[in-house]
């Protein structure tokens, strides 16, 4: 059975399916629980986000218009909670702010410093490493890294309203970034 | 390293043009940098994957929105109840009343009281409940 678009799911609700928002929750949870936890970096604030995105786009529903980028919307629905949440904890000016090197920066301290339990497999050992690593990128190429594990390039740049090739730079500089992380530590 | 070589998330995620990415892959065979970046990348894609929201979370969404839909359908709900209890009581003092038993009466009687009853006490309760949340 073919599975139902995000538009016919959100025209079901309109017409007074509730369990097509369920099916959307259920569609999208992973993806923007991983992303916002990864910007934040605090359990129940990322769960306080999760669900005020949720609920605000359920209260939305009845009036929201299906133009094929629920996806977007969502996205976009999370990262200004996630702006407003550095905002509130004074612990970022903007994602955009940058060093000297034009790498954005947090004003907090790294979460990624403490040594993480040695997984028996070797795999799952560096999977944990590469997501710790992520969380030492600043928050503008964390959030691309994070961002293009659910979209295109393109897609994102048109989220984060910035052009192309700076988010293919962003990445690029992450994924270089990262590595250096892992030959450090090792 | 070059400014090729910047390409190679794009070459990597499948979004580069298929002329472009023919051009890269030559590039890529020659390029230890990208052969790396390569690896990396596919180890990250795996390393990224998604893992469950953390049950609580989902179910306070669902739990909040069916407070939320209540919230909206009580008041439409109890209306229509009401005017279901007091349609029993029209039908039960209507002319075809007189053809039923005494005992019937009672009961209709009966029921019609508790059903308003039931409604104002639920109403009432249902005030304090929405004025505390």
């Amino acid at each position: 059975m073919n599975e139902r678009t995000d538009d016919e799911l959100i025209a079901g609700f309109q017409n007074g399916d509730e369990m097509c928002f369920n099916e959307l929750v259920y569609r999208y949870k992973n993806v923007l629980h991983q992303y916002i936890l990864a910007m934040v970096r605090d359990e129940g604030a990322a769960d306080d986000i999760f669900q005020e995105v949720f609920l605000n786009f359920y209260r939305r529903l009845k009036d929201y218009q299906p133009e094929g980028k629920l996806k977007s919307y969502l996205f976009t629905s999370a990262r200004n909670r996630v702006l407003n949440f550095f905002r509130d904890n004074n612990k970022i000016c903007s994602l955009d702010d940058t060093d000297e090197d034009g790498n954005a920066y947090f004003h907090d301290e790294l979460a990624g410093d403490d040594p993480q339990p040695l997984d028996k497999l070797e795999q799952a050992e560096l999977a944990e490493r590469i997501r710790q690593a992520t969380l030492r990128l600043p928050p503008a190429q964390r959030e691309v890294v994070y961002l293009k594990q659910y979209m295109t390039f393109r897609e994102a740049a048109e989220l984060l309203s910035r052009p192309l090739g700076t988010v293919l730079a962003d990445h690029y500089r992450a994924v270089r970034k990262m590595q250096n992380f892992l030959k450090e530590e090792a | 390293m070059n400014k090729e070589c910047e390409n190679i998330s794009l070459y990597f995620y499948g979004e580069m043009e298929p002329a472009r990415a023919a051009d890269f892959e030559k590039h890529l065979h020659t390029c230890p940098h990208c052969q790396k970046d390569l690896d990396f990348l596919r180890q990250m894609q795996g390393a990224l994957l998604p893992p469950a929201a953390p049950q609580s979370a989902v179910q306070a969404v669902l739990e909040h929105k069916a407070a939320g839909w209540w919230r909206r359908m009580w008041r439409p709900a109890l209306v229509t109840g009401f005017a279901a209890v007091m349609a029993v009581v029209f039908f039960a003092s209507g002319p075809h009343m007189q053809n039923m038993n005494a005992q019937e009466a009672d009961l209709l009687a009966y029921v019609s009281v508790e059903a308003d009853a039931e409604y104002n006490s639920f109403a009432s309760e249902f005030e304090a409940f929405e004025e505390a949340f």
